[in-house]
């Protein structure tokens, strides 16, 4: 199914939905549940309530998986989840933690009452996305928000890298995310900071090891193919979803397809002299006209991140960043995507922290933004019949995050709002009705 | 309109403070905003004034890399040479441009002309030694080097330059000796020859200390052996070494005492920490006194981590008599010596002599820890005497811990119980609820011989009180879970974890519904997860989570589960 059927489809089911069952519902005595017996439906609040938001998505998403009808009720109670009552969803939310409320048929009428009185509405969520990670083979769980976020939500997914996206296997999954993969194919530009590093040295061996392996001249080339596949993965009706350095670097391969960006150190030659006017904005997916970092030794790429962290001349400070509220009947996807019990979020750095505005192409939405900043934090958009997102920073938890520290341990932030929105991107493609047409 | 006039003056401003920025100043912000072509223009309008200066003439080297016009470079660079051949940074971009545009033969050409305007100047020579070492080329470098000596007449000169060399060749040896010979020129060098020996593969150290302390070795090259042998975690070795080739006196002495006391306190070990705390007491003897006393301070903790209650109670005495401010920190360091090392009494005294001195709250912290000391000696009167005037929380909890250990139940209860949220002591593993729910179930004779027990665990014999539980719980009906459950306690501390997974065992499977049920639940649990059991783990805590919903315990479990399935790390 292509997106804007997808789109149609999702206010169709919403709001018709609601009504015939607020009628059919409206005559029946208002029971409550006795605790120890199943309701009808068990409600996951997720608002201030909720004292595990991050497994909540985790329950709702094997909800699915086991063929439950379960809703999203968008700015409801902060974005809260309808499931069926069953044992095993009752087992998941005692062991997790997760606080759920059992609603009888009286108390659903009544929510659909509220919900279609106000800025609200229920989305339908009917199949568990099969969710891809690109991810290199030696990357730790830890290095990463999304793997993080999705084990820690125990919502199975599959890594996948080069020679499997080389190989056309983006096709076997509605969603996939990339988290700091330098598509530049210049390591994150690390050679200088980090040079000698064990790891470095090991990123550079599986990298060379798999342009090799694939043809490729070299791994700058590599990347730029594997984010061609990326693009015609979306274009076909995928979802994607990138942070940190994914983003602006799967921009600049995009845009790059037929000029040198990378430096001597990566593929052997320097940069081209005029690379950033040769660029051609019409392959990225949400940028346009933006100027490369020309400095080898500068752990930056462009003018396209705000923030510019390790670029001594040029790193901005941290602020916060607003989400955006958007009407859940007219705009259900962008709603779906700011679902949060915070509307003012602490904003963390990443290799690509933010997203300049005056380099974000005019069809964007924009989901979050420092108010009164040139950059913004979290954009969304279609390219074709699919969708893309983009999240800057690395780690909502660790707003300084270095290489080397600590890995974030989500048991101890549970209810993190920016981890949130990372998992609304997984249940979002969950509302799809049809199989993906690849 | 008040909004248009507003608008009006803020453009006017930003007018005026355009005009008034400084050239370079603007330059660099055209740069900055990637706006090249303008920095240019901007860059080349400060040189039009002063054609020899080297932020702009850097900066304009970058910009017109960046816009592909290397040739506008070298019209810069020839303007800079017309008014002073010899300058350093006009020559250098001029290699570095001919080089980028016609090869190395294009890089020779330019130095040649380096050479010949500036015969004396070992400059030009060093960029060569640069950029053949650049390219791994190690053979031509130290050929170059050679040169660059007969050229210039003087043996001693690119000492730096032949060390990398060598270093790069792998002789880290004859590396050192080019250093030792350069430091004794020029000892200002002795940071850079550190950060370029550090890296020496272990295999090569000991020959290179050896080429840094010959005997004729003057005392620069033997600190930098000894601080590379600092940073190769032999502390013991660098702090003979470094004692030897201390300057006699003056500022450097106590420089050079002050680094090496920092990277040593960093590192950890006692015997890291030993040589800390050697360093900071000879850097006390060198500074005036009021920084003195900050070292012999932390001379004292080092020592104190050390292990060496001794020496860091030598280095204290003196000081707790003395007036002033940092002698309070003295006392309070030396009271929490003599108490570690058994002697309540010695704290007791200092502490009377000097609470004056050491402050309201801060006496009330020292009597709390001299009457800890009090009862791991068994001396409960004495322990009470030390918080007497002590009326805060913590006191009335430690006087609850005594009422326990006399087994004086009721007053035992009431002192715990009125400690309210007082977050528990860290080395205190029994927690006061569980001791008060013991002592509600235990009948009154029972609850004697508990105390004592206890008392037993709080002198340090965890082992004997894990005994003397254990022995209660199978000779008394009420309470015997709780008895266990402190019994499988004091076997955990006394590292008997036999015995403590026997006694956890036996609580989850005969007392599951009983107070320390969910303890023995967490115990086992991660008895199960270190021997790689991870299923049996995962079932014990979802038994915990689901069969003791209301145990302060379940949210433990919870993050217990999730690491022992590998949801989080095991950090």
């Amino acid at each position: 199914m292509e997106r804007r059927g997808f789109l149609e489809s999702i206010a169709a089911s919403g709001m018709g939905g609601l009504a015939a069952r607020r009628l059919g519902g409206s005559e029946l005595a208002p029971a409550a549940q006795p605790p120890s017996r199943l309701a009808v439906s068990l409600l996951v609040p997720m608002d201030d309530g909720q004292t595990n938001h991050l497994k909540a998505y985790g329950l709702c998403y094997q909800a699915i998986a086991r063929g439950g009808r379960c809703e999203w009720l968008l700015n409801y109670r902060g974005g809260a989840f309808l499931l069926p009552d069953e044992p095993a969803a009752r087992r998941t939310a005692a062991l997790a933690g997760i606080q759920v409320e059992a609603v009888g048929d009286a108390q659903v009428v009544a929510i659909r009452g509220t919900i279609e009185q106000g800025n609200m509405d229920a989305i339908p969520l009917e199949r568990a996305p099969r969710v891809a990670i690109y991810s290199p083979p030696n990357a730790a769980p830890w290095d990463d928000a999304v793997t993080m976020a999705l084990q820690y939500a125990e919502i199975p997914f599959t890594r996948i890298w080069d020679p499997e996206v080389v190989a056309g296997r983006l096709r076997d999954f509605e969603w996939l995310h990339l988290h700091h993969e330098d598509f530049t194919g210049q390591y994150s530009k690390f050679f200088i900071t980090y040079s000698g590093s064990a790891w470095l040295a090991e990123m550079v061996r599986i990298n060379q090891n798999a342009a090799r392996q694939l043809g490729m001249p070299n791994v700058p080339a590599l990347k730029k193919a594997v984010a061609q596949r990326i693009r015609e993965y979306v274009d076909q009706g995928g979802f994607l979803f990138a942070m940190c350095t994914a983003t602006e670097t799967l921009e600049l391969a995009l845009a790059a397809h037929h000029v040198d960006i990378a430096a001597a150190f990566a593929d052997g030659t320097p940069m081209q002299a005029d690379a950033s006017e040769r660029l051609d904005w019409t392959q990225a997916l949400a940028t346009t006209g933006a100027r490369l970092q020309t400095a080898p030794g500068i752990p930056s790429f462009s003018d396209i991140d705000g923030h510019q962290v390790n670029n001594p001349g040029g790193r901005q400070p941290l602020g916060a960043f607003e989400l955006f509220n958007f009407s859940a009947k007219i705009d259900p996807v962008p709603a779906m995507l700011v679902q949060c019990h915070r509307q003012v979020i602490p904003d963390f750095y990443g290799l690509t922290t933010s997203f300049m505005r005056n380099t974000l192409k005019p069809a964007n939405i924009i989901l979050a933004e420092e108010p009164g900043a040139p950059w913004v934090k979290y954009i969304h958009g279609d390219v074709g019949r699919g969708t893309w997102t983009y999240f800057g920073g690395h780690d909502p938890e660790d707003p300084q995050h270095q290489i080397g520290d600590t890995p974030t341990d989500l048991s101890l932030h549970p209810t993190s709002p920016g981890y949130r929105l990372i998992l609304n991107n997984v249940l979002f493609p969950a509302a799809r009705k049809r199989e993906l047409r690849t | 309109m008040l909004r248009t006039a507003s608008v009006a003056l803020v453009l006017l401003l930003a007018a005026r403070g355009a005009a008034a920025q400084d050239p370079l100043g603007r330059a660099f912000d055209l740069e900055r905003q990637g706006r090249h072509a303008e920095a240019a223009g901007a860059f080349r309008q400060v040189l039009a004034r002063d054609p020899l200066n080297a932020p702009a003439l850097l900066g304009a080297e970058r910009v017109y890399t960046q816009l592909g016009r290397r040739d506008s470079i070298l019209a810069l660079v020839q303007r800079a040479l017309q008014v002073d051949s010899t300058n350093t940074t006009a020559r250098t971009i001029e290699v570095r441009t001919a080089r980028a545009m016609s090869g190395e033969a294009g890089a020779g050409e330019a130095l040649r002309r380096w050479m010949a305007a500036t015969p004396r100047s070992e400059a030009p020579h060093r960029e060569l030694v640069r950029l053949l070492l650049s390219t791994n080329r190690t053979d031509e470098a130290r050929e170059a080097v050679a040169a660059a000596r007969t050229q210039l007449g003087d043996a001693e000169r690119l000492r730096p330059e032949l060390a990398q060399v060598e270093q790069q060749s792998g002789n880290w040896a004859e590396a050192a000796r080019e250093w030792r010979a350069e430091l004794q020129r020029r000892p200002d060098l002795h940071g850079v020859a550190v950060f370029n020996l550090q890296p020496a593969p272990a295999a090569q150290r000991e020959r290179l200390v050896r080429a840094l302390t010959e005997p004729d070795t003057t005392s620069g090259p033997r600190r930098l052996a000894a601080d590379l042998l600092l940073g190769w975690h032999e502390p013991a070795r660098a702090w003979t070494l470094f004692q030897a080739a201390l300057p006699r006196t003056g500022d450097e002495r106590a420089n050079v005492l002050r680094a090496f006391a920092d990277r040593a306190r960093a590192q950890e070990g006692a015997e890291a920490q030993r040589v800390a705390a050697a360093a900071l007491e000879r850097l006390a003897a060198s500074v005036a006194p009021a920084e003195a006393t900050r070292y012999r301070i932390e001379s004292a903790r080092a020592y104190a981590e050390a292990g060496d209650a001794a020496a860091a109670r030598r280095v204290l005495r003196t000081m707790a008599d003395e007036p002033g401010g940092q002698a309070a920190s003295a006392t309070a360091t030396l009271v929490e010596l003599y108490v570690r090392e058994g002697n309540p009494a010695e704290a007791a005294r200092l502490l009377e002599r000097t609470r004056d001195r050491v402050g309201g709250g801060e006496g009330e912290r020292l009597g709390l820890i001299i009457a800890r000391g009090w009862i791991a000696k068994g001396e409960l009167e004495r322990a009470e005497q030390a918080i007497a005037p002590d009326s805060s929380l913590a006191a009335d909890e430690l006087r609850g811990w005594v009422a326990l250990y006399r087994g004086q139940a009721e007053r035992a209860i009431e002192l715990l119980r009125s400690a309210g949220a007082r977050p528990a002591d860290r080395d205190r593993p029994a927690d006061r609820a569980a001791v008060v729910a013991a002592l509600r179930a235990l009948e009154t004779d029972t609850a004697t011989a508990f105390g004592e027990a206890m008392l037993r665990a709080a002198r340090g014999d965890t082992a004997g009180a894990a005994r003397a539980l254990d022995a209660l719980a199978r000779a008394t009906r009420a309470g015997r879970p709780e008895l266990l459950g402190f019994a499988a306690r004091w076997s955990e501390v006394a590292r008997d974890s036999a015995a403590a997974e026997s006694l956890w065992s036996e609580i989850a499977e005969r007392h599951a519904d009983a107070a320390p049920a969910p303890a023995a639940l967490l115990a086992l649990a991660r008895a199960d997860a270190a021997r790689g059991h991870v299923e049996r783990a995962a079932q014990r805590l979802e038994a915990l989570i689901l069969h003791h919903a209301t145990s302060a315990l379940v949210p433990e479990a919870r993050r217990e589960l999730d690491r022992v399935r590998g949801l989080i790390p095991r950090s």
